[in-house]
């Protein structure tokens, strides 16, 4: 009897443990999003203005100061990627020849991860200029997101630029 | 155990060593260090709190399995709140807001040692209190040093950082090696410090 009380106590918080978590993400997601959605829309909006050769445009990822370059005619693109915790979104810029020119993590710009997205550029371009599906990706476009666990590209957005 | 305990004579981070992950890898800035200690106390004083009426249900084999439900969902309420309130730290904090849920501070304190619930209560409350003041000084002085700086909010559009001696005269202790560094003199300072109160104590 004990052991079957002290079973259904430690099924019990279980059980109110994981509503109670539930309950307060489903209530919060839309206000964390929006959050979310805010900082990457303020850091794109930092590209006011028109390019000029030779002194080309600095694009503030809004974390201490790590900067990408948009050259003149080149395209800003928005990666989306999916790891093991989170999704996490990066501004990519390519120059006029579709090269990238600089990959930022909108969030934790400082952070190496942003090296090694840039594995299969060529992968990511595709995905990037529309022509490859996001699912059809293959392992050239996981990304290692940190050591523990890897990511996959999973949508591209145009942003600015040709 | 009393509040005073907790907070000097068993600090659990400069006595015990307890809950290095934390105080070493996000110790580097003021502000890093308040909010995991305002995490230690908060999931502490909660997890206690709730985990006492439940004890008597619950054998001692299924109380460890409890404590590690509760704590993980304090935590991870506690996370929520951080994100909504400032996405900025919670973001820079990553793993070691999380790994809370088994911090051993808090993890101690729902151990419900002693008889009422004010005396548990007080001896996980003076514990989470000393850690969350070591921490803190130690956060404190590792941003001085490495950083000359004191930061007292931060955001993405920069915070509240005070400058007190610009550049920072000692890299190395914003550094792990250097936090541990810093956190061995501390600790040998507290031991010369506990050696001389028992020398008198034996004198007199």
């Amino acid at each position: 009897m004990r052991e079957f009380r002290d079973l259904a106590v430690v099924a019990l918080i279980a059980l109110v443990a994981v509503l109670l978590v539930v309950l307060v993400h489903w209530m919060t997601e839309s206000a964390v999003s929006a959050h979310r959605e805010m900082r990457f829309q303020r850091a794109v909006a930092s590209l006011s203005g028109d390019t000029t050769p030779g002194s080309p445009e600095r694009i503030d990822t809004g974390s201490l100061g790590r900067r990408i370059v948009l050259e003149e005619g080149g395209a800003l693109y928005e990666v989306i990627v999916t790891g093991y915790r989170e999704e996490l979104r990066f501004l990519v810029a390519l120059d006029r020849r579709g090269e990238p020119t600089g990959v930022a993590l909108l969030r934790d710009a400082e952070s190496p991860r942003y090296d090694q997205f840039l594995r299969d550029p060529e992968e990511l371009l595709a995905l990037l200029q529309g022509r490859r599906e996001p699912t059809e990706l293959g392992a050239g476009a996981m990304v290692t997101l940190n050591a523990m666990s890897e990511g996959v590209v999973v949508a591209g957005r145009h942003l600015r630029g040709e | 155990m009393t509040i005073r305990d907790g907070l000097f004579r068993e600090n659990p981070l400069i006595a015990r060593l307890a809950g290095l992950a934390p105080a070493l890898m996000v110790s580097t800035h003021l502000i890093y260090g308040f909010v995991i200690g305002l995490g230690v106390v908060v999931v502490s004083l909660a997890s206690t709190a709730t985990l006492y009426p439940l004890r008597r249900y619950l054998l001692s084999r299924s109380a460890l399995t409890a404590s590690f439900l509760v704590m993980a969902t304090y935590v991870t309420l506690f996370s929520r709140v951080l994100e909504l309130t400032n996405p900025y730290i919670h973001d820079k904090l990553w793993i070691y807001l999380p790994i809370l849920a088994v911090n051993c501070v808090i993890l101690y304190s729902t151990r419900l040692r002693g008889e009422s619930f004010g005396e548990i209560l007080a001896g996980g409350f003076g514990r989470a209190l000393g850690y969350a003041g070591a921490l803190l000084f130690i956060s404190a002085l590792r941003e001085i040093l490495a950083f000359g700086t004191l930061s007292f909010s931060l955001s993405l559009e920069g915070g509240q950082v005070v400058t007190l001696l610009p550049g920072g005269p000692l890299r190395l202790v914003g550094h792990l090696a250097g936090g541990f560094m810093l956190l061995g003199y501390l600790r040998a300072l507290y031991q010369k410090q506990t050696m001389n109160s028992t020398r008198e104590g034996e004198e007199t």
